[in-house]
């Protein structure tokens, strides 16, 4: 059956929303490599957590992040404070991960110009723990760092934005959240060049908050070879 | 049903069951706007509820009619206690004029459907939700029953004493007009 454009739009949605319940759904899978999508975000499931946005959290004497790495080179981050991405970058350092932590205020969005972004992402190399205790609170997420080469760094960027859903971690519209998305880059990174990001398009729509965490005015990682990149600041 | 984790499997039944349930949706709310987004939710549901569908249970259509009817139902319980009707303006996804244009077709498609669910308003609720389901919907009593999770018997029962009600309080020429396009 012929259907309408504006019914081919709506099926582009559910399906891709169908697509991130079976991702969720299947355990130790590779996270996806982008999470932000402009609408119809995730999947509000009971894992919401494990696919990208956690609430505002932090305080209460919890710590604001912990870093682990095994004899084999997984390395085990939590964050329950996302607020210290400076801190946490400098742990890692320490631990010798290859991995970096940019914070992105909301409405922003970080240009790294000496980056260049990696398509070609090892399977494995970061998950998310399938067995997550079910009341660790915040973000964990574990690298292999045996399949990262030389040069090469995951960078997670994390977005302080406005999520809306009616269930999942971010229990009420309009609370303060943050998102992250994982890029593996070669080249340096710097600290973010930051430049406004574009105008959220619309506000979710009713069956969005129902069903699905939204984030609102995030912004994006940038690189000079990104597939629609923005231009640096300035020009 | 894999609906909830397959796109592939999900399209398939968006295709099969989409222009009925934006249909039944139609059929009882006027605004384009709300159309779009109810019809979006009603799918929303089945995919969360894909994991409860028991084929043994009913049919598809049976199923779905279900969740439209909660949702539709869900939607008259909030805007009842929206006092700002402009929040649920602001949520709505964007139309452009010709989406408005062919929803608004389906709507005035519908209207006399909407004048004969005004007129079985007065009916209790019990038999109006199966005369509904079977006269304005198109199902059968099988499916309407299995929509409203009830027995076919049940349903018989109710839809025989709908329409007693009906031809008490309605003039002798509207009764025929009870059977309109219905649902997949």
């Amino acid at each position: 059956m012929n259907l309408t454009p504006l019914d081919e739009r709506r099926l582009a949605d559910l399906k891709q929303i169908v697509a991130d319940r079976a991702l969720a759904a299947e355990p130790g899978r590779r996270a996806r490599r982008r999470v932000l999508r402009p609408a119809l975000a995730l999947a509000a499931t009971a894992g919401a957590v494990a696919t990208g946005l956690v609430a505002a959290s932090g305080g209460g004497g919890t710590p604001a992040f912990a870093v682990t790495r095994s004899a084999g080179g997984i390395a085990t981050i939590t964050i329950t404070d996302f607020r210290h991405t400076a801190q946490l970058s400098q742990e890692l350092r320490t631990l010798r991960i290859p991995a970096a932590v940019l914070y992105i205020p909301a409405g922003m969005s970080c240009y790294e110009g000496s980056a260049r972004e990696v398509d070609d992402i090892p399977n494995g190399l970061y998950v998310l723990p399938a067995n997550r205790p079910a009341r660790l609170r915040g973000w964990q997420m574990q690298i292999n760092t045996s399949l990262l080469k030389p040069g090469q760094t995951l960078l997670f960027g994390l977005f302080e934005g406005i999520a809306y859903s009616s269930s999942g971690t971010v229990n009420s519209s309009g609370k303060r959240a943050y998102a992250y998305s994982t890029r593996l880059i070669t080249g340096k990174v710097t600290a973010c060049q930051y430049r406004p990001a574009p105008p959220l398009s619309m506000p979710p729509s009713p069956s969005q908050r129902k069903l699905s965490l939204r984030f609102a005015d995030a912004g994006s990682l940038v690189f000079p070879n990104s597939v629609s990149p923005a231009a640096p600041p300035g020009k | 049903m894999n609906l909830g984790r397959d796109p592939d499997v999900f399209e398939a039944f968006y295709r099969r069951h989409v222009r009925a349930v934006t249909g039944f949706v139609a059929r009882r709310v006027a605004d384009p706007h709300l159309v779009d987004d109810l019809t979006t939710e009603v799918f929303l549901a089945a995919i969360e509820g894909a994991d409860s569908y028991r084929p043994s249970r009913g049919s598809e259509s049976a199923w779905l009619v279900g969740i439209a009817r909660n949702v539709l139902a869900a939607e008259r319980r909030t805007a009842a206690k929206r006092v700002d009707k402009a929040v649920r303006a602001a949520g709505q996804r964007s139309l452009d004029a010709d989406d408005i244009a062919r929803l608004e077709e389906q709507i005035d498609a519908e209207r006399a459907a909407r004048d004969l669910l005004t007129a079985l308003s007065g009916l209790p609720a019990g038999p109006r939700a199966v005369i509904e389901l079977v006269d304005l919907d198109g199902l059968t009593v099988t499916e309407a029953a299995a929509a409203l999770r009830i027995l076919p018997a049940t349903a018989r029962v109710r839809l025989h004493r709908a329409r007693q009600l009906l031809r008490r309080t309605c003039p002798p020429e509207q009764p025929q007009l009870l059977t309109v396009e219905g649902i997949s």
